[in-house]
């Protein structure tokens, strides 16, 4: 069970949150072409170690919250707004 | 465990009866319904100091920070998310209150009524040791005193829960309407550890 601290609603437990992919996936151009929205939709990686990636707080403020979070230990480094940079 | 539920219409049927027959002795906790005019307020953007100054000229009240609601005991306002309020106020202002605030809030918030959505349960009684089993928060008053709230899960389903006395452990709980029955079940459930009689006649099962 991880321990969420959002940054709108203080520290909730995990389950009171949805994991919602991976925070640094970026849409491309309009014509980018069919590899670029192939991979847009459906590639992503799987890193050991820091991961950025995006939290839905569906049962609480409802916000979506970006967090950087380790994928080996579980360590939650920061929990930020949607628009607040994580770097 | 008894259970009192106000002589209005209700989306669940079997708590408008009020309870005849309680377990022996003192109950563990007691719920009672409390029928409210419940509306959603959510400041357009930048609009929030004139929701402030608007929702200060009627009803005296400050919109309450983060985790917290403000209360004159005949309305509440209780921070929902970032730059959104649930009001609750008496059952009689119904409609005539809802469009009188989109009128008033017109190009500064959005005004949706939630009455029929939603319910009231005002817990009291052990309530501390009957939430420790079934919500996750830590509700001791020197973390969750008087006048704070938050929207967290109870047994699973989504509430806005308010510490409305931390002395005498005096919750509010509001949550959807269809899902009141399952929450009244567990909350029965969860006081059964501390001696609860099973009270099926209040329930009506
Ligand atoms: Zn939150």
């Amino acid at each position: 069970m991880l321990l969420i601290h959002c940054p709108y609603c203080g520290a909730r437990a995990q389950d009171e949150f949805h994991y919602r992919g991976d925070a640094n996936v970026e849409r491309p151009a309009p014509h980018a072409g069919q590899k670029a929205f192939y991979d847009f939709v459906y590639a992503r990686d799987n890193p050991r170690g820091w991961h950025v990636e995006w939290w839905h707080h569906y049962a609480g403020c409802r916000r979506w919250v970006k967090i950087e979070r380790n994928t080996v230990t579980h360590e939650i480094r920061t929990v930020k707004g949607p628009t607040q940079d994580t770097r | 465990m008894s259970v009192v539920a106000a002589d209005c219409p209700s989306r669940f049927g079997e708590l408008t009866r009020p309870s005849h027959s309680g377990p022996a002795g003192p109950d563990v906790i007691s719920i009672a319904q409390r029928p409210a005019t419940l509306i959603h307020l959510t400041a357009r953007r930048a609009q929030q100091p004139a929701l402030a100054a608007a929702v200060w000229e009627r009803f005296q009240l400050n919109l309450p920070q983060p985790n917290h609601f403000a209360s004159d005991n005949v309305n509440t306002l209780i921070w929902i998310q970032p730059e959104g309020w649930l009001l609750e106020a008496p059952v009689d202002t119904g409609n005539t209150l809802c469009l009188e605030l989109k009128s008033a809030l017109a190009g500064i918030a959005a005004v949706v009524d939630q009455t029929h959505g939603k319910c009231v349960l005002q817990v009291s009684g052990r309530t501390r040791e009957v939430l420790a089993r079934c919500c996750r928060l830590d509700l001791d008053p020197r973390i969750f005193g008087a006048g704070r709230s938050a929207v967290t899960l109870v047994a699973q389903v989504s509430c806005v829960l308010l510490q409305v006395d931390a002395t005498r452990w005096c919750f509010d709980l509001i949550v959807a309407s269809t899902y009141a029955q399952w929450l009244l079940d567990e909350l029965q459930e969860a006081s059964r550890a501390f001696g609860s009689v099973r009270d099926s006649a209040a329930l009506g099962k």
